[in-house]
């Protein structure tokens, strides 16, 4: 079962790269109605397509067989996929940057990816902020096994990892031993300084116990915070089948389960976990990735997407990204 | 192939162990600049006749074994799929642009290589030629039996020519097939693009729109800002790969909005046309209505512009993931309309197919 899991992470990693292979990312520097989130994106995207470029040829070297699987998967992309992509990289980023906003200039930060597979935003992070004071990657031993790997091998990005010395912090764990896994977050973290807790199709395939209880943990032991998470939700609507088939498709496909789809099926039910936490008050903010699309992505942007590829369907765009949510916890603030 | 080196045992038998419809990953090349894009390059429309087919007994039969066949999920041989094609360019080239229907017919929108549901289909509106079926194009791409789909609704449009429409939908086009799997499809079942060349050739002949007596127009998207009048559509020369812009394109690609007057469409082709254009057009040319397709809607059919336009959508559970109910509309011979709705077929047993591109984002 956590190989299977594991193995999603070749999907979003495939997708990053035909979303980049087909210019979706990195965005322009006219992408976003806020102004200031433009600013703060150019920073954080520079180099962004040869990083991962690179990343992937260094994948090639280090494991044809993962490398073989992504190849296959990035043939041919469909302009829905790469859509999706280029709004969930840009709604995490967006809503990480928002909350660095309101930090003090100067002030020492902390980022925590929680089950980060080959996600290299901690690259981009320790680039673009000279006050992130510790960025930790955490997955699976499998996983960070191979990103360590690759991330050793003579190279740019070798040099880069280098140079951020012990800013940058890469460790297994899993995220459903709790206790390990606060142990060795807490040997590297200072829980007083602001921090930002990602999750990106993390949660969905946790059990509502322990999501809940990793939630309500950290939640309890940093005192200043952001939880971003990224998820598809079941649905709530009458006669809305998308989680249900959702389910199946991916049990029948893969056997990959994801427990609580259909339990946090609408935005205000994803909310819940951390809402539950009656001793830490938290603002929470919930949008689905259609309503992004629409309210946070300038007009100029959206005719860039379309002139990208041929989108033959709005509608099933629509009702795919109304089936996913970034979800904005701050704490402490 | 790459040589794994490093694949582990449990990865090689979680492998076996799943069936599964595997890409294979040199087989379709990564450039189209190897692609002959050039229309006609398969030949099937290099001796067309000068006046339509005749059906004689010998092809009869023959057209019924091919039915049995793809009424089976099994494809032709690329030699009968030539041999149909061009017997098809002899009944579609006769075809109006603007090609008029009698009712009783039953109208039908897009497919989309969602097989075992176009037979669902005419398990819900009655056996072709029993029923008199219109389709409203997009036969091919995102659904996993493109090949099959199409190469039946072409047979049986040359075996009952006076029994079934086929218009020609935005997919049906050499450009958008490459990118949403027709293409694919064609290269893994026949190892060339040989069929796929075939087709695409044979889809610079379909009717582009059709009239239901004189009162329904019909057609794949929507209407364009040089088209006033049906005349007009009569006037254009259909037969070339779908153009990236002007009538032929809009009428084809464009889709009903909410607001007035023309607007951009998000899809990057055609138009939007607001309530006040549907109307303008219905009134110039005494319509009830306009039919089209080309938009998925949940229930499978939505009426918009106050009932001047209705979208129709036959693909139920769209890509395998959309959940939504699938539509189509017959129309009696007293021109009374009914709707009948439709979900998947089940289809036990068939196997997982593993997609070169995540179908969900994970």
């Amino acid at each position: 079962m956590d190989r299977i899991i594991q193995q999603t992470d070749n999907d979003a990693f495939s997708s990053k790269i035909c979303a980049i292979e087909c210019k979706y990312l990195p965005p322009p520097q006219d992408a976003l109605l806020d102004a200031r989130g433009n600013k703060d994106i150019q920073e954080l995207y520079r180099g962004f397509a040869q990083m991962h470029n690179e990343y992937y040829a260094q994948l090639k070297e280090e494991s044809r067989n993962v490398y073989g699987r992504i190849r296959r998967m990035t043939r041919n992309p469909f302009p829905v996929m790469n859509y999706g992509t280029y709004l969930r990289t840009l709604a995490i980023d967006t809503t990480a940057l928002k909350f660095l906003e309101g930090i003090p200039q100067g002030t020492e930060f902390q980022i925590v990816n929680l089950g980060c597979g080959s996600d290299l935003r901690s690259l981009q992070y320790l680039g673009a902020f000279p006050s992130l004071k510790r960025f930790v990657d955490i997955d699976f031993t499998d996983a960070i096994e191979l990103k360590g790997r690759i991330l050793d091998r003579p190279g740019p990005l070798h040099t880069l990892t280098e140079q951020f010395g012990d800013r940058y912090v890469i460790f297994e764990g899993d995220l459903r031993e709790l206790k390990g896994t606060m142990e060795k977050l807490q040997s590297v973290l200072d829980p007083s300084l602001p921090t930002v807790f990602i999750t990106e199709c993390v949660l969905c395939y946790m059990t509502d116990s322990d999501s809940q209880q990793l939630i309500t943990t950290i939640m309890e032991t940093f005192s200043h915070a952001l939880w971003v998470s990224y998820d598809p939700i079941g649905g709530s609507a009458p006669g809305d089948r998308f989680g249900t088939i959702m389910k199946q498709n991916l049990m029948d496909s893969r056997n990959l389960d994801m427990p609580t789809l259909l339990q946090y099926n609408s935005k205000d039910n994803f909310a819940t976990r951390w809402e539950n936490c009656k001793t830490v008050k938290s603002e929470v903010n919930v949008r689905d990735m259609w309503d992004f699309l629409e309210s946070s992505i300038t007009t100029k942007e959206k005719g860039r997407l379309r002139s990208l590829q041929f989108l033959d369907e709005i509608e099933e765009l629509r009702v795919m990204q109304s089936h996913y949510v970034i979800l904005s916890v701050t704490w402490g603030c | 192939m790459d040589v794994d080196m490093d694949v582990p045992m449990h990865d090689a038998v979680s492998e076996q162990l799943t069936p599964t419809i595997t890409e294979d990953v040199d087989a379709s090349g990564d450039d189209y600049q190897d692609i002959d894009f050039k229309p006609g390059s398969s030949g099937i429309a290099d001796h067309k006749a000068s006046k339509p087919l005749e059906l004689t007994g010998e092809n009869i039969n023959q057209l019924d074994k091919w039915i049995e066949k793809l009424g089976k999920c099994e494809i032709l041989s690329e030699d009968d799929v030539a041999r149909l094609c061009k017997m098809a360019i002899d009944v579609v080239q006769f075809e109006e642009n603007v090609k008029p229907i009698s009712v009783p017919v039953t109208i039908c929108g897009d497919v989309h290589g969602q097989y075992h549901d176009l037979m669902e289909l005419f398990k819900i509106g009655g056996p072709c030629p029993d029923t008199n079926y219109l389709f409203m194009g997009d036969y091919v791409d995102r659904g996993y039996y493109s090949v099959e789909t199409v190469s039946y609704l072409v047979a049986m449009k040359i075996r009952y020519p006076r029994r079934i429409t086929i218009l020609r939908g935005n997919h049906e086009s050499r450009q958008i097939t490459q990118v949403y799997g027709f293409y694919d499809e064609c290269l893994r079942k026949y190892g060339s693009a040989n069929v796929w060349k075939m087709f695409t050739d044979l889809f610079d002949y379909f009717p582009i729109t059709a009239l239901v007596e004189n009162k329904i127009f019909c057609l794949h998207g929507g209407l364009s800002p040089m088209i006033e009048t049906i005349d007009q559509v009569r006037e254009l020369n259909r037969v070339q790969e779908v153009p990236h812009e002007g009538p032929m394109c809009d009428l084809l690609w464009s889709d009903p909005d909410d607001r007035g007057g023309w607007g951009i469409s998000p899809r990057g082709a055609g138009f939007t046309f607001g309530q006040d254009i549907s109307e303008q057009f219905n009134h110039t040319n005494n319509l009830t209505f306009v039919a089209r397709a080309h938009q998925l809607v949940m229930e499978g059919y939505a009426w918009s512009h106050q009932q001047n336009v209705v979208t129709i959508f036959s693909a139920p559970n769209y890509c395998y993931r959309c959940g939504n109910q699938a539509a189509i509309m017959e129309v009696d011979e007293n021109n009374n309309r009914q709707f009948l709705q439709y979900d998947p077929s089940v289809r036990p047993g068939e196997p997982t197919v593993t997609r070169k591109t995540p179908d969900y984002f994970l």
